[in-house]
Order: structure tokens, then sequence, then C-alpha cells
């Protein structure tokens, strides 16, 4: 397989896509190219002998008509021309080791506004971790599963993808998405106010199919899920009848193993629930009669209330919707606009979609791009004519257990200012006269 | 707990109803029983949801009603179909774990204490460790940084500008062993010994004027220690915004 090691070495320089510029791309395919057979190499020549000799000769090598394509490559690159990538990551300081000017926060946020359909793509999903992505050999790895229960097992990956596989689509939203709206940040992209949350299809193995093979016992009403990168991520799950319908221990994504950022070779995933809960790199299950009050779910995940009380075991993530486009940053020209956005629920199916043009005075149905799914992103869209006047953007929605999501007034009222999580307000854009959109808070 | 007490209630309340249905199936019973059972089935989580609101006395009641009928059930012979129904030990897939291999994974510590390895470390030898290995990154005395304050912040919460540490919000004592053992120090973790956990735990404690600078900490008194926010929380009451 020699053709095999030439198109590993063209994607040996796709390490550093990210800075090449198309004309790099081109020059590498043109090597490979070059490298490539003899016949195609006589026809791209001929390709150039016979084109039109008036033509500007630089046209016709960027004629896509005119010149060979590249040739089949193990493994896809989206085009050169798309520069899509998330944001914040750990910062450059991260690049200099462990010491006390490491970054507290290990995140990276979705860029929703240039996204389409419901499917994050898995280079683009969002990471949060806690000391930084484990490499892990899925061979040396084992899921523990102990506690109340018959029997402890230890499962390989291998034998896990052996059991009966479930999947499914569902989002995973960290619970500190859009955090900053309880301080009203300024100027801000909807990458940076809602960057948090993901949707993706998952496959993996029922974990009541894992309890069953324990034997898990009757009083086992709780499980601690670990995870086995550096920080040890350890949660309390609760094992309510939702939890043992939805929980599934997954080792597929998007149809191809985990990414490591999202948990390489093992996750728990929890549909509905804080990103948090959802343990990667899962190395343990223990089934217990009490919660096992984690750093996770006392001192971090609380969400603290103005009376200096603290909600515990907030876990569900509650309806909440956003508009991607037009939003926060852009720059839009006046004309036909389809207002676009995503809507999910925690609690099940968004049954409903209102847009507001108007700062929420008055509100229309959105169309809801099929599927929709439980616990699962959402796709909106609603036309507009913008003639150039200010306009507030919002949209609202609404789960099928009725909930209605609220106004940050409203949100506000109830929890002050200071829970730092489980922020769900309806979100404000305000296109300015000069087509300038701005996040407010309306 | 008391909602999740509820919902595991209603759990075991469908489970034992089901149990009933399925261990009276075939039998001489099963029309007398279970047709009247299996038409409530549909109502099941109506009622469920009725008995939620009642006293705990008349839930017990019912719930002791359900257990009577499955006792009976399997002192008529039948067996019982538990977790083990569909038992995918059929599919003989995954091995036991040994002894050895789960005490080396089995690391986490709870608020009764349980999993606290012997050991035991005093606030002096904890001031020592932790100039030594975590200073660096929370502060000669744990209050000025960079990274997260493990110290102060009481009588905070109630104000616009909540600090939350140790002393002022964490509400066990035992987590804070769970939690550096497992994962500090943050470019280190799990490098230390027992004893360098609890004096350093002694040490923080002290900080925060939950101990006295005498005292030794070690798995029998860990679990006692009153942390000044152990009531600060509440299980999740929401919905609790109403949307228009
Ligand atoms: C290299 C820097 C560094 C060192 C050294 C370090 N820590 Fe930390 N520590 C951190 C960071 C960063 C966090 C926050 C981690 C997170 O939230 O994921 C943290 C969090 C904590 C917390 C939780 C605080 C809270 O309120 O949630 C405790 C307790 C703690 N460290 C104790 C220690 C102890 C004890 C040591 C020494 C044995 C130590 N740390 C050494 C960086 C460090």
């Amino acid at each position: 397989m020699s053709e095999g090691g030439r198109i590993d070495q063209a994607g040996s320089v796709s390490g550093r896509r990210e800075e090449m510029r198309p004309e790099e791309w081109q020059e590498v395919n043109r090597r490979t190219f070059l490298a490539g057979s003899a016949s195609l190499m006589a026809l791209g020549a001929a390709g150039l002998v016979f084109g039109n000799a008036n033509a500007d000769e630089a046209d016709q090598a960027r004629d896509p008509m005119r010149v060979p394509g590249t040739l089949p490559r193990p493994y896809g690159e989206r085009s050169p021309f798309e520069k899509l990538t998330r944001l914040g990551g750990a910062g450059p300081e991260a690049l200099h080791g462990w010491g006390a000017n490491a970054p507290n926060n290990f995140n990276s946020l979705t860029p929703l506004q240039d996204l389409h359909g419901i499917i994050t793509p898995a280079s683009l999903h969002f990471e949060r971790h806690h000391n930084g992505v484990p490499a892990i050999d899925p061979a040396r790895h084992r899921l523990l599963v102990h506690g109340l229960a018959e029997r402890s097992l230890l499962f390989t990956v291998e034998e896990l993808k052996r059991l009966p596989a479930v999947a499914r689509l569902a989002f995973i939203e960290c619970s500190g998405n859009t955090w900053d709206g309880w301080r009203e940040a300024q100027d801000v992209t909807v990458q940076d106010t809602h960057g948090l949350t993901s949707n993706s299809e998952w496959t993996g193995v029922k974990l009541s199919t894992l309890l069953k093979a324990v034997g898990a016992r009757r009083e086992a009403t709780w499980m601690l899920a670990e995870g086995s990168d550096a920080s040890g991520l350890n949660r309390s799950v609760p094992l309510t009848n939702d939890v043992l319908n939805d929980a599934m221990i997954c080792y597929g994504q998007n149809g191809e193993a985990l990414r490591p950022e999202q948990g390489y070779p093992l996750r728990l995933l929890l549909p509905g629930l804080e990103g948090n809960i959802n343990v990667k790199w899962l190395r343990r299950l223990k089934l217990g009669s009490a919660p096992f009050m984690t750093r996770w779910e006392t001192a971090k995940y609380t969400d603290l209330m103005p009376d200096g009380k603290a909600y515990q075991f907030s876990l569900v993530m509650e309806a909440k919707s956003v508009i991607t486009s037009p939003s926060g940053q852009q720059q839009i020209q006046p004309g036909f606009h389809e207002i676009r956005g995503l809507a999910w629920s925690g609690r099940g199916r968004v049954t409903k979609v209102e847009v507001s043009v108007d700062g929420g005075h008055t509100w229309q149905g959105a169309q809801l791009q099929e599927p929709v799914l439980p616990k699962c992103h959402t796709r909106f869209r609603f036309p507009w004519q913008w003639h150039g006047q200010e306009a507030i953007l919002q949209s609202r929605c609404v789960d099928e257990t009725g909930y209605i999501q609220p106004t940050r007034q409203e949100l506000v009222k109830v929890r002050g200012t200071n829970s730092l999580y489980h922020y769900n307000a309806i979100q404000s854009w305000r296109v300015e006269r000069d087509g300038r959109v701005r996040n407010i808070y309306a | 707990m008391e909602g999740y007490e509820t919902s595991m209630h209603s759990r075991m309340l469908k489970k034992s109803a089901s149990f009933v249905l399925a261990s009276l199936r075939g039998s001489t019973y099963e029309t007398k029983y279970a047709s009247p059972l299996r038409s409530l089935r549909p109502r099941w989580t109506a009622i469920l949801n009725i008995l939620r609101d009642r006293p705990m006395s008349l839930r017990a009641a019912t719930s002791l009603n359900m257990l009577s009928l499955g006792m009976a059930a399997i002192a008529l012979g039948w067996v019982l179909p538990g977790w083990s129904a569909e038992d995918i030990g059929s599919y003989e897939i995954g091995r036991p774990a040994t002894e050895a291999e789960i005490k080396a994974w089995n690391i986490d510590v709870s608020p009764s204490g349980e999993g606290l390895p012997p050991g035991q470390g005093a606030v002096k030898q904890g001031m020592q460790v932790y100039a030594a290995k975590c200073a660096a990154c929370h502060g000669p005395t744990g209050t000025e940084g960079p990274k997260d304050r493990l110290v102060g912040g009481q009588h905070t919460l109630q104000t616009p500008k909540p600090v939350r540490t140790i002393g002022s919000y964490w509400p066990y004592a035992t987590t804070l062993y769970d939690y550096i053992n497992r994962a500090m120090p943050f470019n280190a973790p799990q490098s230390l010994t027992p004893d360098e956990v609890y004096s350093v735990v002694a040490w923080l404690l002290h900080q925060n004027g939950i101990i006295s600078e005498d005292t030794v900490i070690d798995a029998r008194m860990l679990p006692g220690i009153q942390m000044p926010n152990r009531n600060g929380f509440i299980l999740d009451p929401r919905p609790d915004v109403p949307g228009k």
C-alpha cells in the first residue's frame, strides 16, 4: 500500500491544518498528487496543455473543472476554507506546565452561531475538564461496578461493546452555561454566552444492563460514578426511574469512538442532567444507599440563593432556547433573514418555540425542524425582514411538562444573582440601526 | 433528602406491584388478584402521585400492603423476578473483581467516614505539608490565591459578593479528605500519604476556626466534625420560577 504511505504524508500535515492557508493546502495536495500514479499525472498535464490559451492562467489553475482533484484520504478533513473553531480553551499559559499559573478553568465553547442542524461535530463539542484530558489506552481501561450488589464485576471496553447496545441523540449542557447572564456580561457572542451545550448521537450499553449483571440490591438508591482523569472526578447519581430508563455507559459519539475530550474510551450519559454528572473517562460505579457528598455536589455545582441557602442535586437542565443567528457581534444587512436558533429541555421534548422581534411585546410561533426528540437540541427557524429599524430579538420555549422558559427578571427575582449555575433565561439580542447585533439584558 | 426518598419509594412501589403481577402469572390466583391489579396499572402513576402528597404513614401502609401481597406470593412458591429476570449473567460478560482490585480503586470517602484509611494528622504537621505542597497555589494562609481560596468567607453567603470556602460553604469535613486525597496537589494528584492528607485537612480546618490547634484527626473523629454550613443546603426544589 504505497499510496497509503503518501496519503499519510499529507495527513501528517493536517495536524497543523488549523494554521494552514488554502494555498498551502493546495500545495500539499499537489505534492501528494505529483507523487501519485503516472496516468493521473498525464491527465493533469493534458488538462494544462489543452486548456483555453486565452484565459488567465491563474484562473485556470483554480478552476476545479480543469484540475484533477485529490485522492481519497484515510481520515477526512473539512475544507481548508472552513475556519470554525471552539473558543476559549485553557489559554496559552496551559502550555507552560502545571505550576501556580496553570489555568483554573479548562473549557472550550461550541461555535453555535455557525452550526447547522442539531448535531454538534465531535471536533466542536464543548469541553470542560478539571485537570486536563487524560491519555487512555482502551486495551488497559476497565470499568468496575461494585457496592450494594450481589457481586462486583470488571468489564473491559471490548466486553461492554459486546453487550446489547442502545443509541440516542442527547444534548449535554454544562450547568455553568450562560453563567455570565447572572452578572450581565457585555458585548459577547452566542458562543461566549451559550457555547457550553452540544448535541450528539451517543451509543453504548444501558446502565440498567450492568446493574442487572451485578445484581444491584434494592437499597441501592445512589451510585457513585468516578472518572480516571487527574481530577478523579466523582459524582453521586440518584437512581430514580428517569435515570434508570435513560442512563447509558457510552463508547460511541456520532458514529465513531468517543473523542478523548468527551471521555474516551467510556463515559456516563445521563440525558437531561447537568454536564458535570455525565462522568467522563469512567472507571468505577459504586452502588450505595445515600449520596456520597463529593466536592462536586457540595462546594461546586450547588446554587446559592439570596437567603444564603443553596440548592443541592439540582441536576436537571431546565428548558432553554437561544437565537444563534443573528446573534452577538454579528453585522447584518437590511433585507431577508432567517432567524435561527436552538431549544432544548432536560425534562423531555420541546413543544413550542416563539420568537419576538420587539423585545417581548409580541410573539410568533417558530417552525421546529424535525426530528424533535426528548432531551435533545431542537432547531427552530423564523423568517424575518429587517428594514433597518432597531429591533430586539428573543426566543422562548415551552417543553412537554408545560414549563415555560422564564425572563431574566423572573429568574433573578427567585434566585438572585449569586447562584452561578443553571441560568436559562430568555436571551435578548439588540439589532442596532447600523446592523450591529449586541447582547442586552431586557 | 425527602424528595428522593419519595421518588425511591414510588419506584419500589411500582416494582413491587409489577413483581406481584409477575409472580401470580399462570397460577390459579391469577384471575382473582392479577386482573384487578393489572386494570389498575394505567392508574399507578396517578395513584403514586396522590400518595406522594399523603402523610408518610399512609404511604408506608400502602407499600406494606403491597409487600404482604408479595410475601404471600413467595410463600405460595413462585420465584422472585428481581434484577436477575433478564440476567446478563447469561451473556457471561465481565469478570468478578478480586478484593485487591476493588481495594485499589475504592478510594471514596463518605460523610459516615466509610472509606477513611488508618492514619492520623495534627495541625502542626499539616502546616508543614501545606507550606511545602499547597501554598504556592493557594497562598501562605489559604486566602491569597492565585487558585481557589480555602479559608475565611464566613457570613458572606447572603451578601452580593459571597466567598465560598471550606469554612463558609463546605457541609462535610469528610469531603475534604476525599477531594485532597484524589485531586491535590493539582500538579501531583494522589501523591500524598494518608498521614499527610489527615494533617493538611487538620490545618485547613484549624485555619477556618473549626478545630483547635491541638486537635489530631483520624478516621474516627473526622466524620463527627460539625462544619459551619452543614445545614446550608436544600434539595433541588425546581421548577421554582413560574414562566408566563
Ligand atoms: C499547582 C497548583 C495547586 C497546588 C500546588 C495545590 N492546589 Fe489545590 N487547587 C488548585 C486548583 C486549580 C483548584 C481548583 C480545581 C478545580 O476547581 O477543578 C484547587 C482546589 C483545591 C480545593 C477545593 C477548593 C474549593 O473550595 O472547592 C482544595 C480543598 C485544595 N485545592 C487543597 C489543596 C491542598 C491541601 C494542596 C496541597 C496538598 C493543594 N490544594 C495544592 C491548584 C493547586
